[in-house]
């Protein structure tokens, strides 16, 4: 069995996904429960995946033993094992706080949710072009379902934009896949990847292109930001932090995977420049979105397209110390997003906005203190994760002698501070407004608080333990060059 | 000791954090005792622990990082201890003192990671010149030089007088240790400096609110010991930034005290409270002539020390001292004035409550007799007491008191006349109006970008790229 560790990482969640929407016509609880128990062992599969790759090196799994130029073959190093971590522990974390989360008739959440997870655990673990487009788009269609999941107007509106979006990103990645199919005969990705360097100038210009415009979208670098906002929002809380925390890394993970495995790094002179350019316009065109915003849950959303900007700067960087930072702040990115973003629903009974958490912190003393670590975290000052993050970026940027892009760096965090400074302000405040005085404050289940207690030290662990997380993520980034 | 992957003695490692450290560890003590005299709240006393402490990492730190973790740490504690009571003035102006520590520990922040990522070292010492600009910001915000001094007379008057206490005699501290640290000897910081005393002290004269008054000195002082360090002279700087810190925090107390049996801090609402309250009134006028430099306290020495040392720049320092003297002299003159401005009974106070208060100015005291104990090369040097206090050294320093006096006596009503706000203009106004102006500019981003410009736009950039690769 342990040989098929890589399949199973994709099988599992898979066949949960079926088994659920049978399972919930006998009872909605089982079905509850098998989604925990899935998703743990999911993680467990995937630690221990992490092991055999820890022992053996790269991890290469051929799918009925197929030969590699005509089959597909999973590929799991570091890199891969690495995000497919961070997916099982996000899904956990929102697995076990929304196990009792949506109305009884919303119950296809878990079959969504599953199947979201293996389409994205496939996402980074396949070692197949065309497979990668399959499993993409199995995420966009199980992600844009499960944003529409409670069948309210605004879930309904936000789907919808998310689905254009998701289609003309799709395509373009397809276009991508087609002209390299085309060119080298194969879509395994070693291959093509050997092959490249010889295309055409042309070609790989636009391949490049078209994979970079693709990915911009998928994660929301801005100018493709425009679907993010009103999706993050639109959607119950549970399924912005999946699909911050998670969806949006598989994203990253591709932009890093496909664009370093096709060029070595230096090789083409635009790209380095054009991904600086697309962190720093991102993170500054993020933070200054949200501090539009009175609605907490859209600051959160905007400052996910922000922090897509740090982690695609890493990138722009270039070298191995630049890329170990962007890996580092897309894991930090998945704890505090998805904790923000959780003790936000906990604290949302009456509205998500500002003024309507006037005086909240009293009534919600759990949620209140993990929304303020959270978002501390995500405004990256010790002692958090993301200062670690930050910190790594910014001298790797300097060291590469790219001032300008280092400085956006403290200029985000700056700018975070002034809106969720404005939040923390009507969040201590006294004075209650009366709309919220005389709720009843939905009381958190002690389930709901350990996961909350795990997301707040989740935010501060990472500081704490950067040496070791460092060496990983370097032989992560690694993999790549 | 090495912590992750940052060194972080638990001991000073030099004279310089030998003389911080045990600066911080004695007043922090005196601090958290009237705190806890003042609440009873154990959070807040945690809080205040936590920010003391970090502010004792800060110094202790061996390298930049360090010192870049607990400076923010230290940032992050005091916006906790300044917002825990949480009423809405406080959190209001806790909002603006977040914003500034922030920008502060984000410039460090940048300059930090440019001195590392040019020299490859953490060392503490001189900054490569593309950094130094940004740690001057840094350290200017933080010890609130002029023009970065807003959050200081807008954050701390409102607080309780506990919490204006323990802030005190940390956070413009730990700018001023980043100063010395790193611009010993720069031209610019002097002249900085000055410029700050004297914004200072011509502010205090145009606030009648107390404890305000005792921030715009408090920015001062901070001036003094700026024009300390950029010419040169650390030693004499660090001298006179020890007796700073006592005495304005003695100064704080005494009027913390005051407020709180008054119930209220407008000068003329004081008016006589020193006649009814004589044990606070003599440790008021210890706090006093400390600052104004007089003997028998210790900022005598070590002031006469400094002005010697910056011999061009002293005479600038002369006119700051006999603007600040008037200040001084205006609020005593208030304090012990015949007749009372409130009409209520005052509120009794336990003599128990001036216990810290005490400890300080007998320290203050202790300092300007038995300064040669003090380890500075700047004061163990000088001379034995009977010449340090000779009648001609004494007669100079009171000469400006007495001058001070004089003008006060002479224009008392112009004095009057110009102090009488409770919070007088400040470049805050234009700060406030760049805030507003990016928060509008903000909507009208958030409005515009989002709905169908966005579809297009992405419907545009797809279509330009297949138009590429149909032509190519």
């Amino acid at each position: 069995m342990i040989d098929h560790l890589p399949i199973l990482v994709i099988v599992v969640p898979l066949m949960y996904g079926f088994c659920a929407a049978i399972l919930k016509y006998f009872s909605v609880r089982a079905a509850r429960v098998g989604f925990v128990s899935a998703s743990s062992v999911q993680l467990a599969l995937v630690a221990a995946l992490a092991r055999q790759v820890a022992l053996q090196g790269t991890v290469e799994y051929r799918l009925a033993a197929w030969h590699p130029e005509v089959g597909i073959v999973l590929v799991v190093d570091v890199l891969a094992v690495l995000f497919a971590a961070i997916i099982a522990f996000c899904v956990l974390l929102v697995a076990v706080y929304s196990a009792d989360y949506p109305a009884a008739d919303s119950t296809s959440y878990f079959t969504l949710a599953s199947i979201l997870t293996a389409g994205m655990t496939g996402i980074v673990l396949t070692g197949d072009l065309f497979n990668l487009y399959v499993f993409i788009e199995m995420t966009s269609l199980s992600s844009v379902a499960l944003v529409a999941v409670n069948r309210d107007e605004k879930g309904i509106r936000a789907a919808l934009r998310y689905i254009v979006f998701s289609i003309v990103a799709g395509l373009l990645f397809l276009l991508a896949v087609m002209l390299l199919y085309g060119a080298s005969g194969s879509l395994n990705m070693r291959i093509v990847a050997g092959q490249f360097a010889g295309f055409a100038p042309n070609l790989q210009a636009v391949v490049i292109a078209l994979f970079a415009v693709a990915l911009g979208i998928k994660t929301a670098v801005i100018p493709f930001h425009g679907w993010l906002p009103d999706v993050y929002t639109g959607s119950p809380s549970a399924v912005s932090a999946l699909l911050s925390g998670a969806v949006n890394k598989t994203g990253i993970y591709m932009l890093a995977r496909l664009l370093f495995t096709l060029t070595s790094p230096g090789s083409h002179g635009v790209l380095q420049p054009a991904l600086l350019a697309a962190g720093a316009v991102t993170i500054l065109g993020g933070h200054t979105l949200a501090l539009g915003q009175t609605n907490v849950k859209s600051i959160l959303a905007c400052s996910s397209i922000a922090h897509t900007g740090y982690m695609v700067m890493g990138f722009g960087v270039g070298t191995a110390a630049g890329v170990t930072a962007g890996l580092f702040h897309a894991l930090n990115h998945m704890v505090m997003k998805s904790g923000a973003f959780l003790s936000a629903e906990a604290m949302s009974t009456k509205g998500q906005d500002i003024q309507q958490w006037q005086g909240l912190q009293k009534r919600v003393s759990t949620a209140g203190v993990v929304f303020v670590v959270s978002t501390l975290a995500l405004v990256g000052i010790p002692p958090f994760g993301a200062f670690m993050s930050k910190w790594q970026l910014a001298t790797a940027a300097i060291q590469e002698g790219l001032w300008h892009a280092a400085l956006f760096v403290p200029l985000g965090t700056a700018m975070a501070v002034l809106y969720y400074g404005r939040v923390y302000r009507s969040l201590f405040s006294l004075r209650c407004e009366e709309s919220t005085a005389d709720t009843d404050m939905q009381h958190l289940t002690t389930v709901r608080k350990l996961v909350l207690a795990a997301a707040a030290v989740g935010c501060v662990a990472p500081f704490l333990l950067h040496g070791g997380l460092l060496s990983v993520l370097r032989a992560a980034a690694l993999n790549l060059f | 000791m090495h912590l992750f992957q940052f060194s972080q003695s638990l001991v000073p490692h030099d004279e310089l954090s030998l003389v911080f450290v045990t600066l911080f560890s004695v007043v922090g003590a005196a601090a958290l005792v009237f705190f806890y005299l003042n609440t009873r709240r154990r959070l807040g006393l945690i809080v205040a622990a936590a920010y003391i402490g970090s502010a004792l990492g800060a110094v202790t730190a061996g390298n930049l990082f360090g010192f870049v973790v607990f400076w923010e740490l230290a940032a992050l504690s005091s916006y906790l201890l300044v917002i825990y009571r949480r009423d809405e003035i406080q959190l209001a102006s806790g909002y603006r003192y977040l914003l500034a520590q922030i920008i502060a520990g984000a410039s460090l922040f940048l300059a930090a990671s440019v001195q590392y990522g040019l020299t490859g070292s953490l060392a503490l010492g001189e900054p490569v010149p593309a950094a130094a600009a940004l740690f001057m910001l840094a350290f200017g915000i933080k010890a609130a030089a002029m023009p970065f001094h807003v959050w200081l007379p807008d954050t701390y008057p409102e607080l309780p007088v506990h919490t204006t206490v323990v802030l005190s005699g940390f956070t413009t501290k730990l700018g001023l240790y980043g100063m010395f640290r790193f611009f010993g000897g720069t031209q610019a910081i002097a002249l900085w400096g000055l410029a700050t005393a004297a914004f200072g002290a011509i502010m205090a004269l145009r606030t009648n609110h107390l404890r305000r008054l005792l921030c715009y000195l408090l920015i001062a002082g901070s001036g003094h010991v700026m024009v300390g360090i950029g010419t040169g002279h650390t030693d004499a700087a660090a001298a006179l930034l020890i007796n700073e810190v006592l005495y304005i925090m003695l100064l704080f107390m005494t009027a913390g005290i005051a407020v709180r049996s008054a119930g209220g801090e407008d000068l003329p609402r004081l008016q006589g409270i020193g006649r009814r309250m004589p044990w606070l009134s003599s440790l008021w006028v210890v706090g006093a002539l400390a600052l104004v430099g007089a003997p028998p306290v210790g900022s005598f020495p070590a002031k006469a020390v400094l002005k010697e040392a910056v011999s061009p720049l002293g005479w600038g320092l002369v006119v700051v001292g006999l603007l600040m003297a008037v200040s001084v002299i205006r609020c005593s003159w208030r304090l012990f004035a015949p007749g009372s401005g409130s009409d209520g009974p005052l509120r009794p106070v336990s003599p128990g409550r001036y216990l810290p208060a005490t400890l300080l100015a007998a320290l203050s005291v202790t300092a300007g007799l038995a300064y040669r104990a003090i380890p500075l090369s700047a004061l163990h040097g000088l001379p034995p007491l009977a010449e340090v206090y000779s009648p001609v050294k004494v007669l100079e320093a009171v000469l400006p008191l007495l001058l001070a006096g004089a003008l006060f006596a002479l224009l008392r009503s112009a004095v009057a006349a110009v102090g009488t706000s409770s919070r007088p203009a400040d470049v805050d106004r234009l700060y406030a109006r760049l805030l507003h102006g990016h928060t509008y500019l903000s909507r009208q981003l958030a409005d515009k970008t989002s709905g169908h410009t966005q579809e297009h736009l992405m419907v545009i950039t797809a279509g330009l790229i297949v138009l590429i690769f149909l032509l190519i």
